[in-house]
This record gives structure tokens, C-alpha cells and sequence, in this order.
């Protein structure tokens, strides 16, 4: 993994940088999405009490949002 | 008549154009759309509270019931009473209903590359949704924290206000610090609140036209546009909740402070009453 990245900086192919950039962003933004709401759906098994405190659920999940759209600001348009 | 309501080239662009000036102040799409939203939304709201009736009967009066009755709902949880919710309603529930008809609205295909305006001979989408412009966001979101800052002095009091930064003992060099930290804290929510509308929104704008876009170059009728429509219509909601209820938790956690200080009171007054009766 380590030596595909320093092959594609060393080639100087931005594309391709940006290409991997963007599937890490958004893999790593899907992961935590699927973090947060399978303990989201364990937490509500052990005690359905908590489903009232969903407004925090969406919170946390807007918040690793932001991250995967700052990093395809960053690709789409920012980086050259 | 497709091609021509949905714009077949993909029109991508972060910035939001300029239209025309007004004196020195130079009026972009997004501003006019944002202007005429929110003259929709005055006139919707004076008509509805013309209507106001202790028994509403079916139709827009009833939908704007659910929203006023949702909105307090949610507002809730942050603030933990709900005399205080709606208390704070009217403020909050302005960035719940205006960022939602933004987005919602955003999604015509009016809006946006749907009717072009041609400036200095380049052709300008006449209408951009206001939250995909980062300058409408920061403005809001600006706005937010101000509005915050107010109705936290004006329900506890500026003393009580800078103690929720800098604690009992400002002059602690940790509570100073801690304190400095927290208002610095003030400024990355705005940058925090800004982005997370600008880039859901920008996003969804550039997420539709490419799919439409995509579809159209191949000639075929672009009805595989309608789930992420649909997507948006979610994300569209998310948003404006997102806003609201986070502007109104950095208000409730700047002035639930003031009231656990009360309860921490009212549990000492309790235990040495209790303590006193012990004794006697």
C-alpha cells in the first residue's frame, strides 16, 4: 500500500493521487457510518430507551460526513 | 423539453456567479435566490398566521402547525424543557425553515443550470441554491453564534456568560486557558457550521447534475435521477436539522451551566437542611 502511494507521488499522475485520496476519504467515512449506526442499532437492543436519544446519532453522523466532503472538496476542486 | 429544463453540459462551479451590481455591491445568483426564498417564506408565514385558528382545519395551516409543533419537539432535547423550547422556537426554527426550503427548492431544475442568464456574453445559472455558497453559509452560520451570544447574556446575565468559558476563578491560570480555548472553540463552530451546509449542499447540487448529465449524453430519459433526488430531499432535511439543533445545544450548554449551578445550590441548601435536621 506504503510503496503504490510513493510510486504514484514519484510518478506525478494526480489523477491518480486524487483517485486514491477519495476512496480512502469516503472508505473511511463509510466505515465510521457503519460504525455508528450498528452500535447505534446494538445499543438500542440492549436498552430501546435510547432510541430517544437519536438526535445525537444524526449529529455525530453529519459530522463524519463533513470529513469525506472536505476531502472530495480538497480532490475535486482545491488540488491541482 | 428535457434537455432543455435539465442542462445536457455539466455545469460545475464552487463560486457562486456574479449577476449584476446594485451600486457598489455586486449581486450573485445565490443571493437572489436566497432573497426571493426568503420573501416566499415571509409571505407563506404572514398569510399562515392570518389564518391562525384554535382549530385548524386541513391544508397548509395544518402542515405548518406540524412543523411548529416538530420543530419544538426537537428543540427539546438541547434545551431540556419544553417551556423553554418554545420560548426559543421563533429563533431556531428560522434556520430550520429556511435552510429546508432552500434545499428543498434548491432541488427544482429551475434552480441552478436550468435558465441561463448571459453576463458580459457567458452564460450565468440565474438562480443558485443560497446554501450551496459558502458566503450565505458563513453568514448564517455567523449569524448563529452571535444570536447565540445574545440570548445567553440576556437569559443569565453577561457574568454568568464569561463564567461558562473561564469558570468561578478566571485568574486560575487553567480556567484562563481552558477559557481561552473555549472561545476559540466559538470560531471553528462557525467554520465547522458553515462547511458541513456549503459542501452537503454544494455536493448534491454537483452529484445531480453529473448523474442527469451523464444519462443525457447517452439520450435516454433521466429517470434514474429521481433516487438521488430523493437522496437529496433527506440530506435537504438532515441539514437544516443538523443546524438547528446544534445551534441551539451551544446555546442550551452555555446556559445549562447556569442552571445545574442552581441545582448544585439547591442540592447544598438540601443536604445541610437535611444535615441541620440530623443535628436537631
Amino acid at each position: 500500500m506504503v510503496q503504490l502511494f510513493a510510486e504514484v507521488v514519484e510518478s506525478g499522475t494526480p489523477i491518480m493521487a486524487k483517485s486514491i485520496m477519495l476512496g480512502v476519504a469516503f472508505a473511511a467515512a463509510a466505515l465510521g457510518l457503519g460504525m455508528v449506526g450498528a452500535n447505534y442499532m446494538k445499543a438500542l437492543g440492549r436498552n430501546p430507551e435510547a432510541g430517544k436519544q437519536a438526535n445525537q446519532l444524526i449529529i455525530v453522523a453529519a459530522m463524519i460526513e463533513v470529513t469525506a466532503l472536505l476531502a472530495f472538496l480538497l480532490g475535486a476542486f482545491l488540488l491541482k | 423539453m428535457l434537455s432543455r429544463l435539465f442542462a445536457a453540459e455539466i455545469h460545475v462551479s464552487l463560486k457562486a456567479e456574479e449577476l449584476f451590481m446594485v451600486g457598489p455591491l455586486k449581486v450573485t445568483n445565490s443571493m437572489l435566490y436566497g432573497a426571493i426564498c426568503a420573501l416566499l417564506i415571509v409571505i407563506f408565514m404572514i398569510v399562515m398566521a392570518w389564518r391562525i385558528k384554535l382549530r385548524p382545519k386541513k391544508g397548509f395551516s395544518a402542515i405548518v402547525e406540524m412543523i411548529t409543533e416538530h420543530v419544538i419537539g426537537i428543540l427539546e432535547g438541547p434545551f431540556s424543557s419544553r417551556e423553554k423550547a418554545v420560548k426559543y422556537a421563533p429563533y431556531f426554527g428560522v434556520f430550520f425553515l429556511f435552510i429546508m426550503f432552500n434545499n428543498l427548492l434548491g432541488l427544482l431544475p429551475v434552480v441552478g443550470p436550468g435558465i441561463y442568464s448571459s453576463v458580459e456574453g457567458a452564460h450565468v445559472p440565474l438562480l443558485r441554491p443560497f446554501t450551496a455558497d459558502l458566503n450565505g453559509t458563513v453568514a448564517m452560520a455567523v449569524f448563529a453564534i452571535v444570536l447565540v451570544q445574545y440570548l445567553s447574556i440576556k437569559e443569565q446575565g453577561g457574568r454568568f456568560h464569561l463564567q461558562h468559558y473561564f469558570g468561578d476563578k478566571p485568574k486560575n491560570p487553567i480556567n484562563l486557558f481552558i477559557g481561552l480555548l473555549e472561545v476559540f472553540g466559538e470560531f471553528t463552530r462557525i467554520v465547522s457550521l458553515s462547511l458541513r451546509l456549503f459542501l452537503n449542499t454544494a455536493v448534491g447540487e454537483i452529484l445531480v447534475s453529473v448523474f442527469t448529465s451523464m444519462i443525457l449524453a447517452t439520450g435516454r430519459t433521466p429517470i434514474a435521477v429521481i433516487p438521488i433526488l430523493l437522496f437529496e430531499m433527506l440530506v435537504a432535511y438532515i441539514q437544516a436539522y443538523v443546524f438547528m439543533v446544534l445551534a441551539a445545544t451551544y446555546l442550551g450548554l452555555a446556559t445549562g451551566h447556569h442552571d445545574s449551578t442552581d441545582d448544585h445550590h439547591s442540592a447544598a441548601k438540601l443536604t445541610n437542611r437535611l444535615a441541620e435536621d440530623g443535628k436537631g
